[in-house]
């Protein structure tokens, strides 16, 4: 851990997480504008002192929906990341530690589940939802996305059963349960926390990409990828509507990769 | 190497059978049934559910399901879409050759670009300009894509109107010359290649960097460079012709990643692909149609790893002999 | 007494984290001996053999120099100069340890063999061919033609050494560093391999450095011997009279030895 606050990749993701999470959590405190309160009157502002990021065609100050927006980014981001290495780190350990048939089951399932586009598998989940509450995306984003930290999970058990330690640990009796939960998931942490903020960089793409193209969030609650696509709609006026967003959702997966590529390198030294 | 090719077309009819049985199942036990809208419709009187319940077999028992299913998609019969009813497989197939051809280029003009940067970044690691390498690696790997798409088109197709805002052509390209065609064609789709390369190009540049710099670092660059070999020799012939072997996988496993892109550029751009058809027929919640996407984007992503795989194994004489062993 | 040839002055060797690996190391080889490096594993003889003609990697810290028949090279400047490195390199040849990690797995041995004549010494294609033919025949490998045409994979161990052996010949050195060269091997074909270094040794009259961490190989092999502990030189002496020694070191890595001996 001491390693990990003196690596500066690692620290600047760190602060632009932290930032961007802060200002989200707080956005009340921040801004007194309602996000969803429409003002036609005021519709379409540039910048300024009274909208500091200006305000979209129905008038709603941007930057109140851009706070209130990246806690549904941010939300999405987590929750469908804890789902899919929660899936994955039970069906990774499953596979690594009992090997045998359990493993040939799951490691094809895995194989044939990374045969689907994400994305159009995502899509087509969609699809069938028909109204596709927040929930449902984290759910389906996280339901299509445990491959990799299960791959992981598996690859690095079987490289730690040949380890000396877990060897000892075995030959001494211990139960097999009690060396994975304390030899093995220990030791493993690192390399699925990489992946996991990687996962979640990408979590919040997905995310945005999905609402961009009015399949994600609906409106009127505001998303980072929504507010871009009402600024499609209204192409060549409004610069603010396409520029804020995108910002928004580039640092933050900017920072999710610094984290990730942070723990990396701290890991390896 | 036969023996190769057989075991690799065990496994692909094995990982068919899981895509249809993941595909079938995917649908039959989601909430929203292949029926769509239909069954929850309390307009549709239950003579007519029943009538199509019957028609798609609903009232089966679920392998009987799975095997009519399987029976009609071998054939590349997916049903027709409920938009148009079209069949669906010649709706998919007048979308493909776009979809392919834009990809396509874009993965050449990738390697083009990633290559000499990766090499660069593994020869001089930790220099000034591996750092900048790094750097936009880092941007490119953050930029959603949709949003460098959605800039672009406000610069340069809106404000300078130097390209057209969307579309594969023209209203009046049917009467423009042949090489009017071509121009015509290239500037509709410059927006779209520079956007599906940009994604991808941070991610391979930084593969090939990694691949190049463990080839450098590995034990027969010793003797190479122990052999007195020229710099040239010993970079092009020893280390890069190793460190492409794994790039040349990340040639079939980049194909999921490229299609899911297509979606959005091919939508942003109003491209008539197969990603923008997917996305008529989600936003149509056409279940056939949607379907078929998904079992040919699974098969299409198969193909690129048998590619990638069939690459490999030619380029690495350690597969190519394998036989021969003993 | 007989021509120097190479003369190490003062080679150290630094981790990225400054920690020594090698300090103050100075050695000479004689034109035509049979010099042999030992030591116990770790004792940095692998990283002296790189570090005299600078091919250390990057990520380590070298100094000192070498007077290579008469000329200096500065170990530092060397890595960065190819032109004198390669020039080096065309006179000190190598054979080491895992001989088939050290073959480029993705070429085959004419192609590996046949560059070195083409690129170094401006041959033809054809004419490189036919030499590199010669050379494996020399080296004892059987159906040379057949195996011009195998990868480094399909090579036994023993074949891929000699492969190494053909390869440093191809280059007519003045000095051959062995780096361990039989540790990988059976007994059997440790015996022809040695004896086969031993043979082209006498006959094309070029010096050897032999690492070895064992000292019965060490008596078999050369007139002297250097002691390395822990990156330093702690011993120097006559192999002849390696008995009669007082170095502690020296002496336990002696016993070392002839309790194996008797134990096989």
């Amino acid at each position: 851990m001491k390693h990990l606050f003196r690596n500066p990749i690692f620290l600047s993701g760190f602060f632009i997480i932290f930032f961007i999470a802060f200002v989200c959590v707080f956005a009340p405190f921040i801004t007194s504008y309602n996000p969803n309160a429409i003002n036609l009157k005021e519709a379409l502002l540039s910048p300024s002192s009274r909208h500091l990021l200006g305000t979209d065609t129905l008038g709603r100050d941007l930057l109140a929906r851009l706070l209130y927006g990246g806690r549904v980014s941010l939300a999405v981001g987590f929750v469908a990341v804890g789902i899919s290495v929660l899936i994955g780190v039970a069906l990774g350990s499953i596979a690594g530690f009992y090997g045998g048939v359990i493993d040939e089951i799951i490691s094809r399932f895995i194989d044939i589940m990374l045969c689907f586009p994400s994305f159009f598998l995502i899509l087509s989940l969609v699809a069938l939802a028909r109204h596709p509450s927040l929930y449902i995306i984290m759910a389906i984003i996280g339901f299509t996305s445990w491959m990799s930290p299960a791959r992981l999970i598996r690859a690095e058990i079987l490289s730690l059963r040949q380890r000396n330690f877990v060897i000892a640990a075995l030959s001494c009796g211990l139960s097999q349960r009690r060396v994975i939960m304390r030899h093995i998931i220990p030791n493993a942490w690192g390399p699925v926390m990489v992946n996991a903020t990687l996962s979640m960089a990408v979590a919040v793409l997905i995310e945005s990409s999905l609402s961009f193209l009015g399949l994600g969030v609906q409106p009127p609650q505001a998303s980072w990828g929504n507010i871009l696509l009402e600024a499609k709609e209204c192409l060549g006026v409004g610069w603010w509507m396409s520029v804020f967003p995108g910002l928004a959702i580039f640092f933050t997966v900017l920072g999710l990769n610094l984290i990730g590529e942070g723990i990396r390198e701290s890991l390896h030294k | 190497m036969l023996r190769f090719i057989i075991r690799r077309l065990f496994n692909i009819v094995f990982l068919l059978v899981g895509i249809s049985l993941v595909s079938f199942l995917v649908i039959h036990l989601s909430p929203g049934s292949p029926l769509g809208g239909v069954v929850f419709n309390p307009k549709v009187s239950l003579e007519v559910k029943a009538k199509l319940t019957k028609i798609y077999g609903l009232d089966k028992p679920l392998i009987q399901q799975y095997l009519d299913w399987l029976r009609r998609i071998v054939r590349f019969d997916f049903g027709v879409s409920l938009l148009d009813g079209r069949r669906v497989i010649d709706k998919i197939k007048e979308r493909i050759p776009l979809t392919l051809f834009i990809n396509l280029i874009s993965l050449f003009i990738i390697f083009l670009i990633a290559l000499p940067l990766g090499i660069i970044g593994a020869l001089k690691k930790g220099s000034g300009l591996d750092r900048a390498i790094t750097v936009f690696v880092f941007v490119g790997f953050s930029f959603p894509s949709f949003w460098l798409a959605l800039l672009l088109m406000q610069t340069l197709a809106v404000h300078w109107q130097i390209v057209p805002v969307s579309g594969l052509v023209s209203v009046d390209f049917p009467y423009y010359s042949w090489a009017g065609k071509v121009w015509d064609l290239a500037r509709h789709l410059v927006l779209p290649i520079f956007v599906s390369t940009f994604g991808a190009l941070a991610g391979i540049s930084r593969y090939v960097r990694e691949e190049m710099h463990t080839a450098l670092s590995s034990k027969f660059i010793i003797l190479a460079r122990a052999k007195g070999l020229p710099q040239r020799l010993i970079l092009l012939r020893h280390a890069l012709r190793n460190a492409l072997l794994p790039v040349i996988t990340i040639l079939g496993l980049s194909v999921p990643g490229l299609l899911g892109g297509s979606v959005i550029f091919e939508t942003i751009f109003s491209l008539p692909g197969m990603g923008r058809l997917f996305y008529e027929g989600v936003m149509a919640r056409d279940y056939p149609l949607i379907m078929g996407l998904l079992v040919i984007g699974a098969v299409l992503t198969l193909l690129g790893n048998l590619l990638a795989d069939i690459g490999y194994a030619l380029a690495d004489p350690r597969i190519r002999y394998e036989a021969e062993e003993k | 007494m007989k021509e120097e040839i190479l003369s190490a002055k003062n080679i150290e060797v630094l981790t990225a984290a400054k920690k020594f690996i090698l300090k103050g190391i100075n050695l000479q080889i004689f034109s035509g001996e049979v010099l042999s490096l030992a030591g116990e594993s770790g004792s940095g003889k692998s990283t002296l053999a790189l570090a005299l003609t600078g091919l250390l990697p990057a990520s380590l810290k070298l100094g000192g120099e070498i007077i290579w028949q008469k000329r200096r090279f500065d170990l530092a400047a060397l890595r960065k100069d190819t032109l004198s490195s390669r020039m080096l390199h065309g006179q000190i040849s190598y054979i080491f340890q895992e001989p088939s990690s050290f073959l480029n797995p993705t070429l085959n041995i004419a192609a590996q063999l046949t560059e070195v004549f083409i690129y170094n010494q401006k041959k033809a294609y054809p004419q490189a061919l036919d030499l590199s033919r010669g050379l494996l025949e020399l080296v004892g490998i059987k159906e040379a033609e057949k195996k011009l045409y195998s990868f480094p994979h399909q090579l036994s161990g023993g074949e891929a050494q000699r492969v190494m052996i053909a390869m440093a010949l191809a280059q007519r050195p003045k000095l051959l560093i062995a780096d361990e060269p039989t540790s990988n091997l059976d007994v059997t074909i440790e015996m022809e391999i040695l004896s086969l270094i031993k043979n082209m040794q006498q006959r094309f009259g070029f010096a050897v450095l032999f690492i070895t961490h064992d000292l019965s190989l060490v008596r078999y092999f050369s007139q002297r011997v250097v002691f390395l502990k822990a990156g330093r030189i702690v011993e120097e002496s006559d192999t002849a009279h390696l008995k009669d020694t007082a170095n502690p070191y020296v002496q336990s890595l002696l016993e070392a030895a002839e309790a194996l001996q008797d134990y096989e």
